[in-house]
């Protein structure tokens, strides 16, 4: 299911959180409001870690992760780093890397097989996504926006791209991802689409601007309305089953 | 460009998306809503002005344009539409609006409502542009203007007068000067005119009307004017006066065919001109002529008035004569277009003609025109009992026994009396003042010799414009005429008269 909060009267819930299928990492604040509205969806399934990044609390669009890995930009304190590698399970890697760009989920939208990413991104740093990611890297750009990470939001299930991608580059990019996509909107009309939510494969979290409408088309396409995260592993379960019979 | 430079274009298509607030399939948009969901999200006419007040003047179907300027407008004219949206426009740009289109939605011309449809544009929600129209109602306030009230309180209310006088005992030159102000349009801003004793007066609203009234009389005859102001009202805290203006117009007595009797000293400065002299034509210098000499002179209207004498007899007086015998002196002369014949000629008085034998021998400047037989009129100066000051001032002066100044055309007119004539004049509207007594005869009398002496003398009608008469017929009777036949109006120097309205057709004779 999705869920509509705020972050500080902020509808961009996208910019002060990072969730994966993993874990989920959302930026200190005033009130526990947003971190507990997190723990009732989360609590038993994925570590719920409170940190910075680089002393900010907009960590969702300074760092991009799944359930493989987190990179983080250069701004990252050791004291940061530490912490997340103290608090993650152990199979993440975290790894810190040394970007120009280092608004990385500006630049990097991923889910948990490929990568979309800024076009001028260093070559080193592309390795790096396949390697500590575990996926494919494709350079693109989504609606003639370089900036990725902002104007789209997939998960392994499904994904939103900005509402003025034209239906060959939707075609172009449901081929590179190998899920379902869709052009929408997010928190009343924002074409901001990663700024707005946060996704992975069986729950979402959203503005509370977003209406009914958007979030109906956003629980069809992450196909939200059966995912729990049981359901998962019932699914591999039966593909298990399948096998062993 | 690309398709162009032969690169490969991906043909983009425009996808569809939901509307965030009602979830319709649409094309996405700046603020990513269908346009009815914008439009009751954002009403751009939110602080726009729908009902204003316009103030209007009734009487002469003017508005005011603050401060205090009346403009006259016609209803649904482009005028008043720009009118209209001017008093809008700072109201559009106070809240960031364009207008794009207006216009007039009808109402009702007697419901004081004027109403204009006005489309405005206006960038709502990051970029998206929204248009709407929507009406917008004026109320006009009806409040007469200053000018109107001034005339309501007070229908002739005037604040220049000019009083125009000449005091002589005939009003000939008030004829001929009615017929030039009508040529010249002269008097169009008058709003009152008053036939008066000696006189007329005109009444203007304005006292540059006035002035400008004035100065025309002036350029058409010889004349002497003082004016003066009363102060009607005034308000020191604002210097603001209010005065009545009133222009005093002496035109000088000296007429046209007036016998005169120059007085030494203009006699002396004209070159010993006369002193017995008569005045040919009157413009805005006077035209004397010494009918023994031939000599002329023209005097202006200055030189006039610093020494103004009177006539010593003056056309009224004229006395017919017949002409017995004549006989040339000279050779034709030509004086200011007119040409003079001296002649010596044997006249006698119609008067006597059968009682007695008085004869007189005389010396006179009509020798060209005057033939044994005629009848001339002239000034009896042997019957004539004068008491005049310059007469008497020169002491051995022979007085002539007859000065003749025209041909006389009575006989011959006698057959045509009682005809109307081929030509006609307009007049001015002129009111009557209660207090003068007007010998209706004698005016229509002078008005008859004024006629005549148009139809005699080419250069008097140079000036005015004469106007066919619709009701004449000529007679074929009329052509048969024996020997020289009576001057009448070629008929090329007419004006047919332009009838386009009742109203109207006074304006059009001035402009021709």
């Amino acid at each position: 299911m999705a869920t509509r909060l705020q972050f500080e009267n902020s509808c961009e819930v996208g910019v002060f959180s990072k969730l994966t299928n993993a874990y989920c990492l959302v930026a200190i604040g005033g009130s526990e409001n947003f971190y507990s509205t997190f723990e009732a969806e989360l609590a038993d399934v994925i570590p719920i870690v409170k940190t910075s990044i680089g002393g900010t609390r907009i960590i969702g669009r300074l760092c991009v992760g799944n359930k493989n890995g987190l990179l983080l930009p250069h701004t990252t304190t050791d004291q940061e780093l530490q912490h997340l590698r103290n608090s993650l399970p152990d199979q993440v890697v975290v790894q810190r890397i040394d970007e120009r760009l280092s608004a990385l989920g500006n630049c990097i939208a991923c889910n948990d097989h490929v990568a979309l990413t800024h076009t001028d991104l260093d070559r080193e740093t592309e390795e790096m996504i396949a390697d500590v990611l575990g996926v494919e890297v494709f350079r693109q750009t989504i609606a003639g926006n370089i900036l990725v990470g902002s104007y789209c939001a997939f998960s392994n299930r499904g994904g939103l791209v900005h509402p003025h991608t034209s239906i060959e580059d939707l075609d172009e990019l449901s081929t590179l991802l190998q899920v379902p996509l869709v052009a929408g909107t997010v928190n009343r009309g924002s074409e901001v689409i990663a700024a707005g939510m946060t996704v992975n494969d069986w729950t979402a979290f959203c503005g509370s601007d977003t209406t009914a409408t958007e979030l109906s088309v956003i629980e069809s396409v992450f196909k939200l309305r059966e995912a729990q995260p049981s359901a998962i592993v019932d699914e591999m379960r039966k593909s298990l089953i399948d096998s062993y019979v | 460009m690309a398709g162009e430079s032969g690169m490969f274009m991906v043909q983009q298509t425009i996808g569809s998306v939901l509307c965030c607030k009602c979830g319709i399939p649409m094309q996405p948009n700046a603020a990513n809503m269908c346009v009815k969901c914008l439009r009751s999200e954002v009403d751009i006419t939110e602080g726009l002005l729908k009902r204003l007040m316009i103030v209007h003047c009734p009487e002469c179907e003017s508005y005011l344009q603050p401060p205090r300027t009346w403009i006259k407008l016609q209803l649904e004219s482009k005028e008043l539409l720009t009118f209209c949206l001017k008093k809008l426009q700072k109201n559009l740009n106070s809240n960031k609006v364009r207008m794009i289109h207006a216009e007039f939605i009808w109402t009702e011309p007697h419901s004081k409502r004027i109403k204009v449809k006005v489309k405005v544009q206006k960038e709502v929600m990051n970029g998206a542009i929204l248009e709407q129209t929507y009406p917008i109602e004026y109320v006009q306030q009806d409040h007469m203007c200053e000018s109107c009230s001034r005339v309501q309180a007070n229908p002739d209310q005037w604040v220049a007068a000019v009083q125009l006088r000449q005091h002589v005992s005939h009003r000939r030159t008030f004829f001929y000067l009615e017929q030039l102000i009508l040529k010249h349009g002269a008097a169009a801003s008058a709003i009152r005119i008053t036939q008066m004793d000696q006189g007329i007066d005109f009444f203007f609203s304005n006292r540059s009307h006035g002035i400008k009234f004035v100065d025309f009389v002036g350029k058409v005859t010889p004349v002497r004017s003082r004016n003066d102001k009363q102060l009607v009202s005034h308000d020191t805290k604002s210097n603001n006066y209010n005065y009545k203006f009133t222009f005093s117009v002496e035109i000088c007595p000296i007429c046209r065919e007036d016998l005169i009797c120059l007085p030494p000293k203009v006699a002396v400065s004209l070159g010993n001109l006369g002193p017995l002299v008569i005045c040919t034509k009157v413009t805005n210098s006077i035209a004397l002529l010494d009918p023994f000499t031939l000599r002329h002179c023209f005097l202006d209207a200055e030189q006039y008035w610093r020494t103004s004498f009177r006539s010593l007899l003056t056309s009224r007086q004229l006395v017919e004569y017949i002409v017995l015998d004549i006989e040339a002196v000279s050779s034709e002369v030509n004086i200011g277009g007119t040409k003079y014949v001296l002649a010596d000629a044997q006249v006698a008085r119609v008067s006597d003609f059968g009682k007695n034998d008085t004869m007189f021998s005389i010396r006179t400047h009509l020798g060209h025109l005057l033939n044994p037989g005629d009848y001339a009129l002239g000034y009896d100066l042997y019957g004539a009992n004068n008491n005049d000051d310059e007469l008497e001032k020169y002491r051995g002066l022979v007085i002539p026994e007859a000065i003749l100044i025209k041909k006389s055309f009575e006989e011959k007119r006698q057959k045509k009396r009682g005809k109307p004539r081929s030509w006609k004049l307009k007049s001015l509207n002129m009111e009557v003042d209660d207090k003068v007594k007007v010998d209706e005869e004698k005016m229509n009398s002078e008005y008859e010799q004024f006629l005549k002496d148009l139809e005699e003398n080419p250069e008097l009608r140079f000036n005015i414009s004469l106007y066919r008469n619709r009701e004449y017929q000529p007679s074929e009777m009329a052509s048969v005429t024996d020997g020289e036949e009576v001057p009448s109006v070629p008929l090329d120097e007419l004006l047919a008269d332009l009838d386009l309205s009742e109203a109207g057709s006074d304006d059009d004779s001035m402009a021709e």
